[in-house]
Formats: structure tokens, sequence, C-alpha cells
């Protein structure tokens, strides 16, 4: 299954996310929003945070999942490549998520987000498991 | 901001003056300053007081004062309103550029429309001049999401349809809307702060390579204006005044001659309007008139504007070295990384001379001077 894929969007950029279970559509969600700032691949996973969120609707919950990334890239440099979800919900989540902070040797900054919107949000169930819509602001 | 040197000073120096920018300004991905981490405390003055701050911390000069709106201190900022998730992102960030499409542009006068108007901001033809787009950084998007989840809840209790789920809101008068007017105004106060220490680690960095004392190179604001910001303001309404929240989201203020939110000096001409145009085309300088004030409640566009995304921009400079381009058209551009120069190519935005034309013929604004970039440094 496709994990993610990019939709274009003037002015900004978008994703769609697949899973095949909430848990990973999370997970490929934080695979997308590491593909989207670097090379995934260049990311060590040197230091873990924990992540507990609680949301009205899955949708803000996503926002919400996407915008923690963005706040810990911007307050201590932090890029992630893995993320361990221990439970999940449509409306809480608790994960601890892997990485370690921006390296200018290592890591080339793709694109920098300033916050994932919910212009166009969506996070529908479908036949074969669940899919996301995000628009990005940059 | 105009300078008392030429075109000819600035192109003999604008490879030193891009790179020394761009060392003494941080830029880019995650930029956050090492020498200046501020404390809560410090952190609300600057939100509650603005510039005042800025000159308390012997930034900027006094005589900056009158040339930015609200003289940079919008009223009524609580940083109780302000987040520590907020004050978090912006602690480090205060004297930062950022990314995407923040710069500082160092220019000069390349052609004068309007002679009377040019004279009263001090602009002639041939001058350096420097532009400086940036704003409340981390702070004022964390103020954003902070108050989308709030909003989100509000428009539904005041029973708001939304045809899309970004433009929730409130009514301006209620509990919601003043808490957030008051949280915007404190990271507005940021931004005007922001702009303002990047205006004199700028200076510094011309005083270092022109080797002159900062106030003989006679860097001089001519205005500094916010960009997407609401304010409430008095407009005529059928007749009648009547007080508005104008948001001027992807516009910039544009009031007119004789107007008393504008300072004394430009009373006779109308405020300065800047529209930046992209890193290898022109930027202008307009100014605000009647016609204007009354068609869009006195606001203007901020710049050109996109035509390709992003991703279409980095497709369209594949393979091309855009640096070079751009030196070969005599603009000397540096950025702490690639993506930060590829997304920008003049493609990827409307042509500014269009925009403006628009502007001006629609008689919004009046065209006043046009600027050519020398040297700029991007994020």
């Amino acid at each position: 299954m496709e994990k993610f894929r990019y939709i274009d969007h003037t002015g900004d950029l978008g994703v769609e996310v697949f899973g095949d279970s909430l848990n990973r559509l999370f997970q490929n969600a934080g695979e997308a929003f590491a593909d989207i700032m670097t090379d995934p691949r260049a990311i060590r996973r040197r230091e873990s945070k924990a992540v507990s969120l609680k949301a009205d609707r899955v949708e803000d919950l996503l926002v919400r999942w996407f915008n923690e990334f963005i706040f810990f890239f911007e307050t201590e440099g932090l890029l992630f490549s893995r993320f361990d979800i221990d439970s999940i919900d449509e409306s809480h989540i608790e994960a601890r998520i892997h990485g370690e902070p921006y390296d200018e040797n290592r890591h080339t900054i793709k694109t920098t987000v300033k916050s994932a919107t919910y212009h166009q949000l969506e996070v529908v169930r479908q036949e074969d498991g669940w899919k996301a819509t995000v628009i990005f602001d940059l | 901001m105009r300078s008392g040197l030429s075109r000819k000073d600035v192109q003999k120096h604008a490879h030193e003056l891009a790179e020394t920018l761009l060392r003494n300004i941080p830029s880019g991905v995650g930029s956050r300053r090492k020498d200046l981490k501020l404390g809560r405390k410090e952190l609300e003055r600057v939100m509650t007081e603005g510039v005042g701050w800025t000159l308390d911390n012997g930034y900027g000069s006094a005589e900056d004062l009158a040339h930015i709106e609200d003289e940079g201190c919008i009223p009524n900022a609580d940083p109780d309103k302000v987040s520590d998730r907020a004050f978090e992102r912006g602690r480090a960030q205060l004297g930062t550029l950022g990314s995407g499409n923040h710069f500082v542009e160092v220019g000069y006068v390349k052609t004068v429309y309007d002679a009377e108007a040019a004279s009263v901001m001090g602009l002639e033809e041939g001058q350096a001049t420097v532009l400086i787009h940036t704003g409340s950084r981390g702070l004022g998007h964390q103020v954003c999401d902070d108050n989308l989840s709030v909003m989100l809840k509000a428009s539904k209790r005041y029973g708001i349809e939304l045809p899309d789920r970004q433009l929730c809101c409130a009514p301006v008068e209620s509990d919601e809307g003043k808490e957030y007017m008051a949280a915007m105004a404190a990271a507005s106060n940021f931004a005007f702060v922001n702009r303002q220490m990047i205006m004199h680690w700028t200076r510094e960095t011309f005083a270092g390579i022109f080797e002159q004392n900062i106030d003989d190179i006679r860097m001089e604001l001519v205005y500094d204006v916010c960009h997407n910001i609401a304010k409430i303001e008095t407009h005529q309404i059928d007749g009648k005044e009547t007080e508005l929240c104008v948001h001027r989201k992807g516009a910039t203020r544009a009031f007119p001659p004789g107007h008393p939110d504008i300072p004394e000096t430009y009373r006779s001409i109308g405020q300065p309007v800047l529209v930046p145009g992209d890193m290898g085309r022109h930027s202008f300088v307009l100014v605000g008139t009647e016609a204007g004030y009354r068609e869009t409640f006195g606001s203007a566009c901020h710049g050109a504007g996109r035509v390709l995304s992003r991703r279409q921009a980095k497709k369209a400079a594949k393979g091309r070295n855009v640096s070079r381009e751009m030196e070969d058209r005599g603009i000397i551009v540096k950025a702490a990384s690639r993506s930060g120069i590829v997304e920008e190519i003049s493609e990827a935005y409307k042509n500014v001379d269009n925009v403006v034309d628009t502007l001006h013929h629609a008689g919004i604004c009046k065209k006043v001077v046009e600027l050519a970039p020398l040297a700029v440094i991007k994020g």
C-alpha cells in the first residue's frame, strides 16, 4: 500500500496519507512529514519524545500530530523518522517519536513547514483503510 | 530604508554585503540567535511595548519611530493571551529572518514616477535602498494555531456555518474575538521589534563594510507596515462613519493623504505602500489614495503573488544554477539553503509590473518609485 503522495497547491503543499489502520495512518503521516522536511533516511534515532494529544475529531488530532513535529523542530531542531504509537483512537494518541537534532552537515532541509492547516482537511475511512488529506502552510 | 549611498557604492561591495548580511542576520531553517535568548519577562515587554523595547535596548533609532505603523506598538496587546508554546517558539527567534519568502534586499531607486512624493520620502534616482520582509516568526504561527482550535469551537457555539474549517471565526466583540485580537497585537509587536533588530544589524553591516559611522551612512527608515493583520478602524459605510474590523490577509494598509493615522511627514502624499516583486524583478513604493480608501478600506496587495507552487518551482529549477543566473543579471543572492533560492525563482511569481500597474490604474495606489535589486539574502 502506498504510504503517502504529494498534491500540489499554489503557495502551499499538500499530502494524501494512507493507512490500513488509524495507527498506520498516523505513522505514515509522520513519515510523510519527515519526507517533506528532509531525506528521512538521514535521520538517526538518537533522541525520543513522548507525545500525548487529544482532539474532538480525528482530523484535528492529525493537525495536532503534525504541529507537534513543527514545534519540536523549531524549538529543539528535532527531526523524526520513527513513530511508535502506543495507543490511538479518533480522539487521542499516545506515542513515542524518535529522531535527532538537525545537523547541517548531514541533513538537507527540503521544505520548512509553518503549520498544518484545516483547509480542505479530510480524514476518511475507506474500504481498505484510512485516507487523509492535509494542506500545509509553508 | 533609504541611504546616503549610491547604486555604484553598493555594486562594488554586493558580494561582501550579501555574505555579511547572511552572517549577521540568522536566516533560514530553524534560524535562532545563539547570542540573544530572551526570558519570559523580556518577551512580555517586547509584546506589550513593541519598538519602545527595541529603543531601550539599543537597537534602532528614535527617529524611526514616527515612520512605523502605529509607532511600532499596537495597543491592547496582552501577552497573557499568548501560550507557553508561542513563548517557547519566539524566545530564540527575535532578530531572525526565517525562511520561505522572507528576505533582506539591497537595491537602488531605478525609476522615479512621482517626483514630489519621492522627494517627501527622501528617495531619488540611483540611491541605494534596503527592503526587509519578515514578521512574527514561529510565535505568530503558534498564536494562530492555538486560536484556530478556539475558533473552531467558537464557530460551532455561535452557529457560524463555515465554507472551510480554516476560516473558523468568532464575533469580534465576543470573549474569543477580544482575546485573539489581544494575542495578535502581541505577535504584531514582536514582529515590529524583529524588523527593527534586523534593520539595526543591517545598518551595522553597512557601517562595517563602508567603514563609516552608523549615523554617517544615513540609513533611515522610510516606512514599516504590517502584512496580514486585522485592525479596528473607522470607515464610511453608506455615508455613515462605521467602526470595522479590517483584516488585510495577503494585503497591507494603504491610507490616503491627510489620514490622521499616517506619519505627519507623509500626510501630504499618502501612506507609503511597499510591494516587493520576486528576487529577480523589481519592487515598488507606492502611496495610498482617497479612491483606494473608499474602495478597499485603504488596503493593497503586499506582493506579486505566486503562480507556481513551491514544488512546481523546484521542478522548474531542477538542474539549474539559480544563483549563477541571478548573478548574470547583476543580482547577488545568498541563502541559508538551496531550497531557499529555488522556491523563489522569478517564474514562480506573477510579474510585479502587471500587479502594480493594476493597483495604479485602478486608482487604489499611486506609483512613486521602482526599486531594482542588487544583493538579496533569503531564508
